[in-house]
């Protein structure tokens, strides 16, 4: 009896569970992603999430153009007119954009923005000091309320970008009794910053919580409004009504579909079944080796538009130039050893076995994709025998027989064996065994030795590695080569782990990055590749391509390089798809 | 009874205090630093400038916002060498560093001078200026200026966080031999003298005893406990207020993050134990009533299969089967509710209604595991009760199998299972991060997983102390059941 009741509740619990198939003819895009945005707060956050959720409800004044890959003007009448000495640039706002209580963008907005930006008290500590080194004040036009200068601290190739990716926020809902209106620039610059009790409560209310994650707070003055965050599940935004650019005819103010739903599927066996599924309609966060198997399904390639497309992050392999000698042996100090790791790594080999062949290469510090990227510079190939060449001319000979290359130094004979640290992780690992056996060819033993990422980290600020796999992410946008190749950021613990640089290296990044002139910018970025090429401090891997698939119930289904790759406001559903639902055939 | 369960709910209150200290002082004297995590833009090439003096201050300022500056306890317990200010020092290597110097030599005045020589000198190096210098001087070129100058920076930065004799020693030679071969670094010379001076100081002047007789440095209430208990009168009401903090990975409130994913931890947990309970409890009475039989070896074969089989493949399993159009399209491949349909309005039936059918794939691969154990210790305990005299009296008596059974025989053998009982309540807060992932169930597995990778301090003692609190609660309901079902088991 009891068993037969426990039968019927089980068979009843399944018949009521069966899932009720999406409808398709609605105008929702579901775009994937992998986690979600540490809060949506146009200051106090940095993930990558945030930024993609916020190219539908946020602002800036000027814009990177995903498609030509130019800055435009966004909220600003033209791009900003530099003064004569390069240091002041002058900006005129749009009329008729509107906050959501129907008043007008004007510059008391953008000062109110910049100061929040540059105080000490907002909790952008990751960010600040981007937009410290390179503003100085907001001088407003006391004439007109839509022009303002912008007064730089220095000539910097920055200066005229520097709105790019600072939202606006609107004085007035925020800040209705002007509290910040009695602190200066100067005072926010200035080292020893006075936090005045009001300044602090003010803070205090504005860093709260709430103004990252209720959707109410969470207003902007883009298309869409936030209208759910379910935590760890979705956030759903939605079309407002009446918004002021609905007759702009820039692609940035289309806003095709009614919501646009952020689903988060962290796990890819998932996110290639939703697929497959047509749970989602947008993806760039697939596997590799998933969406190959998904491009073996008619049903599938009848349902999406699906690329692999690259992109501008990298992976390298970076040789301690600098060793102390003492923990760490002066294995790669010689540029022809440096030279002969790059004829030994099979990274087409890599490409082709561990990404499947959807990969690309590069040879210096730029991508191919950017209009700076060096072209005269060639991949060097894998060769062995030009490897074993290079080793010998360095001294490093097998002088005992035991297939192991050594050299004297110091009066001790060196074996060259060395240790590759890497993160931990089975993609990492496969790659690292697959360097190490083409090394052994050439008579170098490579050791293995991962880690996890804050030893890693530790131990390449510290320099205290021989040869190191790592990776970094990377945009349209200008990357400064400061961080990664001047000579300050070796003796400072940054991120020139290798020791790479001289005084012309660093010359002519200060020369790349002190001027607006785009030839001399140019001119100093091919020089500096061509020398971070001669002097080999990275092996350059390879950059893995950024995995598309967009619902072909939508027109426009564009991709792009830059991130987030998708233009997701532009997707127009088809007439013809809005009356019925798609159904996969079975089998292939 | 009750009074029983009264005196074990005040025992909660002084365990509970040391489990909130443990973890306390667990958690803040692991390695890593989340003012490190936070003040870097991972990954990324960086576009601005951005120079050490000010990244410096921005991790100072992030340590005293977050109350990290601050000593751990009310007092510490070192020795007579070590300083009560070493909490003070804001870099975390350079604090491990003094603290290795210190208990070498038992000196903490001489270290302390000898720290404050370095920094001299690492001050006196940043004012170097390679251009003027070979403005001054043109045989000189800016390579080997710049050259000379960042091999010395590098030791200045190594030795303060180097506390080994013999590579100190080397240090000092080599930023000797740097400072003579280029004497356009004169300006280093008096400061680099000083160091060596205070460094000589430190091993002539050790007065090692020291480090053998203990000390207590007492902090009074500014402290980063006192903090987290009763709060700071501002911003933090403290725990005993209810308030748990707030997370430095997103500032959200500790009570609120948990509050979001706790009860789908606990639901899942609850609805996982009770299915698991009612197939294993039968299954383990058949067994032992059929014991060694054909249908007992078959049953224990399946069960223990099941047993062996990982939960994320058959998690992974399921959904290929269950959830994928090329096979049986069941059920939804991930979430616990469907974005484009759920209303938050719904009534509470609507919603359970509603949320079905994402949840009986994670409900199955969380239950399969337990049926092995729960079976066999329910068959263990059964062949226990049945080899007994009453039974065999039950039996004599002509009261029906099924009576015998689960009547009088069932009621006894179920203390094992009780026990397993009391160990759900701590799982609703640990949850289980490999379902969860799978299943993208927003639950608290994933997010305590991301508070241990980002050093995020709040959340871990909060839900550490809250884990010590469930499982305490789970022994008194164990208890107390105990005695419900078995009445020769009392508290009076």
């Amino acid at each position: 009896m009891i068993k037969k009741l426990f039968i019927t509740l089980f068979v009843s619990a399944i018949l009521v569970s069966c899932v009720q198939k999406r409808d398709l003819s609605q105008n929702t895009v579901i775009a994937h992603i992998t986690s979600q945005p540490d809060g949506l707060h146009p200051f106090n956050d940095n993930s990558s999430m945030r930024t993609y959720v916020f190219q539908y409800t946020q602002k800036t004044l000027i814009k990177l153009d995903i498609e030509s890959l130019e800055y435009i003007p966004s909220l600003v009448k033209n791009m900003p007119i530099a003064s004569d000495d390069n240091l002041s640039f002058e900006y005129e706002i749009k009329n008729d954009v509107l906050w959501d209580d129907g008043t007008e963008l004007n510059a008391e907005d953008v000062a109110f923005s910049v100061k929040l930006m540059l105080c000490p008290l907002t909790n952008n500590a990751q960010i600040r000091s981007n937009y410290t080194s390179v503003i100085k004040s907001i001088e407003l036009e006391p004439n007109n309320p839509m022009k303002f200068t912008m007064h730089a601290q220095n000539i910097h190739w920055d200066n005229k970008f520097i709105f790019s990716e600072l939202y606006m926020v609107q004085k007035s809902l925020w800040d209705p009794k002007g509290v910040l209106d009695n602190v200066t620039f100067a005072d926010l610059l200035a080292k020893d910053f006075n936090e005045t009790e009001a300044l602090q409560q003010w803070f205090n209310a504005y860093n709260n919580a709430d103004n990252s994650y209720q959707p109410k707070q969470l207003v902007g003055l883009g298309a869409y409004q936030v209208t759910q965050w379910v935590a760890s599940q979705y956030i759903t935004i939605e079309k407002k009504e009446n918004w002021w650019g609905a007759n702009d005819t820039s692609v940035y103010s289309k806003a095709y579909p009614n919501k646009i739903i952020f689903k988060i599927i962290k796990e890819d066996a998932s996110s290639y079944l939703a697929l497959k599924n047509q749970e989602i309609d947008v993806t760039t966060n697939i596997g590799t080796i998933k969406l190959m198997k998904l491009q073996e399904r008619e049903y599938f390639n009848n349902n999406y538009d699906s690329e692999f497309f690259d992109r501008y992050a990298f992976s390298y392999m970076g040789l301690n130039m600098k060793p102390d000698g003492i923990k760490r042996k002066p294995f790669f100090v010689d540029q022809k050893v440096r030279r002969a790791m790059a004829y030994l790594i099979p990274i087409d080999e890599i490409i082709e076995v561990m990404m499947h062949g959807k990969a690309s290469r590069q040879t210096s510090l730029i991508s191919p994709l950017k209009k700076t990227y060096n072209d005269t510079l060639k991949l060097i190939p894998f060769d062995i025998e030009k490897a074993k060449q290079l080793l010998t001319e360095a001294g490093w000979v097998d002088t005992d027989g035991d297939n192991i290359r050594d050299k004297m130094i110091n009066g001790v004979s060196v074996p060259f064996s060395f240790k590759l640290s890497y993160m931990s992780s089975p993609t990492s690992k496969e790659i690292v065994l697959m360097m190490k056996e083409s090394m052994y060819k050439a008579g170098i033993v490579a050791e293995p030795t991962p880690m996890d990422f804050t030893l890693f980290y530790k131990n390449a600020m510290d320099h205290n590695f021989d040869g190191m796999l790592g990776g970094w992410g990377g945009s349209a946008s200008y990357s400064n080569p400061m961080q990664l190749w001047h000579t300050s950021s070796w003796v400072t613990k940054g991120s020139n782990f290798c020791g790479f640089g001289d005084a012309e290296s660093d010359a002519l990044i200060e020369q790349a990055n002190l001027t607006l002139d785009p030839e001399v910018h140019r001119n100093a970025l091919l020089k500096l590749q061509a020398k971070v090429y001669e002097d080999q401090p990275y092996v350059f891997l390879y950059s893995t391509k950024r995995k598309f698939a967009i619902h072909k119930r939508f027109n426009n289904r564009g991709m792009y390089y830059e991130r987030p790759g998708v233009m997701l406001q532009n997707l127009d559903l088809k007439a013809a798809f809005s009356s019925k639902n798609l159904a996969p055939t079975n089998g292939q | 009874m009750f009074k029983y369960t009264l005196k074990r709910i005040l025992t909660f209150i002084p365990m509970l205090i040391a489990i909130s200290l443990l973890s306390f002082v667990i958690s803040i004297n692991a390695p890593g630093d989340p003012v490190e995590r936070l003040s870097k833009a991972a990954g990324s090439e960086g576009s601005a400038e951005q120079q050490s003096g000010a990244s410096k201050k921005i991790k100072q300022e992030l340590r005293r916002k977050l109350g990290l500056d601050l000593p751990i306890f009310y007092l510490s317990v070192t020795d007579l060498a070590s300083s009560d200010t070493l909490y003070k020092v804001q870099d975390k290597y350079h604090k491990a560093n003094l603290e290795a110097l210190t208990h070498q030599s038992g000196n903490w005045e001489a270290v302390s001078s000898y720290y404050a020589s370095l920094l001299a000198l690492q001050k006196a190096h940043q004012k170097v200026d390679a251009k003027a210098i070979v403005a001054n001087d043109s045989s000189l070129s800016l390579n080997s200026v710049n050259e000379a100058a960042n091999q010395f920076g590098f030791e200045i930065g190594s030795l303060l966080e180097t506390a080994d004799k013999y590579m100190v020693a080397l240090k000092f030679e080599k930023m000797k031999s740097l400072l003579a071969d280029n004497t356009f670094l004169s300006t280093l010379e008096y400061p680099l003298k000083d160091v060596v001076k205070t460094r000589e100081n430190v091993l002539k002047n050790a007065t090692k005893w020291r480090t053998y007789i203990p000390a207590i440095n007492w902090y009074g209430g500014k402290n980063q406990y006192h903090l987290w208990l009763v709060g700071n009168g501002k911003d933090r009401k403290g725990i005993l207020r209810g308030d748990f903090g707030i997370s430095y990975i997103d500032g959200q409130p500790i009570a609120d993050k948990i509050w979001q994913k706790v009860w789908i931890s606990f639901g899942l947990s609850l609805v996982s134990i009770f299915l698991a309970y009612l197939i294993s409890i039968p299954i383990g009475i058949y067994s032992a009533y059929k014991k060694d039989s054909i249908a007992d070896k078959g049953m224990s074969l399946v069960l223990f299969v099941l047993y062996s089989m990982p939960s994320f493949f058959v998690g992974t399993l399921l959904l290929l089967q269950f959830a994928n159009p090329d096979h049986l399209s069941w059920f939804p491949v991930s979430g616990i509710q469907d974005p484009t349909l759920f209303d938050p309005e719904w009534s509470w039936w609507a919603k359970l209604k509603h949320r079905m059918p994402f949840l009986i794939l994670p409900i199955i691969t969380y239950t399969y595991g337990s049926f092995a154990f729960l079976s066999r210790i329910m068959r263990v305990g059964m062949i226990d009760i049945v080899s007994q005299d009453y039974i065999r009296t039950a039996r004599a008596k002509g009261l029906g199998e099924g009576k015998v059974i689960l009547k009088h025989a069932l009621r006894n053998s179920l203390l094992p299972v009780i026990t397993v009982f009391s160990a759900i309540f701590p799982m609703a807060i640990g949850g289980s991060i490999i379902i969860e992932m799978i299943f993208s169930i927003p639950g608290m597995g994933l997010e305590v997983y991301n508070a241990i990778l980002n050093y995020d301090y709040p959340m871990i003692i909060t839900v550490f102390t809250l884990s010590g609190f469930l499982t305490m609660v789970g022994y008194l309901v164990a208890d107390l059941l105990y005695a419900v079902v078995d009445p020769r088991i009392s508290y009076k």
